[in-house]
């Protein structure tokens, strides 16, 4: 189970990136966050979608220090057919995991066993490699890039500054507070 | 009285603070006649009700309303204000800065003392906080307890629950966050030296 905090699997996995063949070391993060985009299948309709909207975001992604993959059971065969046949996705810019095992899917436990294709599912883990973010909508509900490179911003913002602030979720002309006095050990 | 803005029980904390000002303190409310300034006036004047080494002196105009000044008993600025209401956590903060500004105040080390004398540029520093943060008056006190050592620095506390649009331009995405001159943004709780070397950078 990919519960919070725990290390990523140690796993080399093949991707098709811009006409070639890649292998990628999941643990060799290099100091960067990830994030992974599980969808369940090459040639949907929602997939190419949420895939070009991640792809229209990925100079921001980099900014952030943030590496992109996505990933689905198909083989990286596959995804080059599918780069062959639509121009949207021979534009993509990040690596397309191809899990033909379902060995990283099944390691992130968003595999639905029953159909053999990853669930919609948005795996974020830190630059130590361990699992920050975890989260799978229904299949037919594409992500948003903006509010995933939020998150990552948020989650990087935490990484820096620990529990020495608080996040400014204010309300604007919010009701004032009773005042609070502790001046023990203070004068 | 029912919904007024200090507590009976705080009293005693107060009159400890009152008992060690060596100096009188004016509370100049400014924006005291209109909207959440006159919320302002009234709590404090409420508090200057509890001493007579606190008055409170009502004005009209100033930047970034409503906003309390702390001046001195000659009605000079002593470099603290705050904008808003120093409601929630930041009523402790607002008391040692009274406290601070009012006579020897806290005790410093005597070399950071000296480091924050020796600054010869004008520095503001804007601290952005919510009264409900727990760790903000860790970056407040020591930011108004180098406000009130060097007559060049100024230290304004602004609650983004009033002005959100100073926390968008800031890009402050947390509290505490400061401001200090043209620096970058320096999020979080820092001892007063962490705080001093942005101030010297400044």
């Amino acid at each position: 189970m990919p519960f919070l905090n725990q290390d990523v699997p140690a796993l080399t996995v093949q991707a098709y990136h811009a006409g070639k063949l890649e292998q990628i070391d999941l643990k060799a993060t290099d100091g960067k966050w990830t994030v992974i985009l599980f969808y369940p299948a090459d040639f949907t309709f929602v997939c190419p979608t949420e895939l070009a909207d991640l792809n229209s975001h990925l100079d921001e992604f980099e900014k952030a220090d943030c590496r992109v993959f996505s990933a689905s059971t198909d083989s990286v065969y596959v995804h080059k057919a599918w780069a062959d046949a639509t121009p949207t996705i021979r534009d993509l810019r990040y690596p397309m995991i191809g899990d033909r095992s379902m060995a990283l899917a099944r390691a992130f436990n968003v595999l639905d066993e029953h159909e053999g294709v990853a669930q919609r599912a948005t795996i974020i883990l830190d630059p130590e490699g361990k699992v920050r973010g975890f989260e799978i909508i229904d299949g037919s509900v594409g992500r948003n890039a903006s509010e995933i490179l939020r998150r990552i911003e948020a989650l990087e913002f935490v990484r820096e500054h620990g529990d020495n602030v608080c996040p400014a979720n204010w309300h604007p002309g919010a009701k004032t507070l009773k005042p609070s006095l502790d001046l023990v050990g203070k004068l | 009285m029912p919904g007024s803005f200090i507590d009976p029980s705080m009293n005693g904390q107060l009159q400890a603070v009152f008992s060690r000002m060596e100096r009188p303190i004016v509370l100049e409310v400014q924006g005291a006649s209109r909207g959440r300034g006159h919320e302002l006036f009234n709590a404090m004047a409420e508090l200057c009700a509890l001493t007579t080494k606190l008055s409170l002196k009502p004005a009209e105009e100033g930047e970034d309303l409503p906003c309390v000044r702390i001046l001195d008993e000659r009605g000079r600025w002593t470099g603290l204000a705050f904008h808003g209401i120093p409601g929630g956590r930041e009523f402790t903060s607002f008391m040692l800065g009274i406290y601070n500004a009012s006579g020897r105040g806290q005790s410093v080390d005597p070399a950071i003392r000296q480091r924050i004398e020796a600054i010869s540029h004008p520095v503001r520093m804007r601290v952005l906080v919510s009264n409900e943060c727990m760790v903000c008056p860790e970056l407040v006190i020591p930011a108004q307890r180098i406000a009130t050592l060097n007559p060049l620095i100024s230290c304004e506390i602004y609650d983004i629950a009033l002005f959100p649009n100073l926390a968008r331009e800031f890009g402050a995405v947390a509290v505490p966050a400061l401001k200090a001159g043209s620096l970058p943004l320096k999020f979080g709780a820092m001892p007063i030296e962490s705080v001093l070397d942005i101030v010297e950078r400044a």
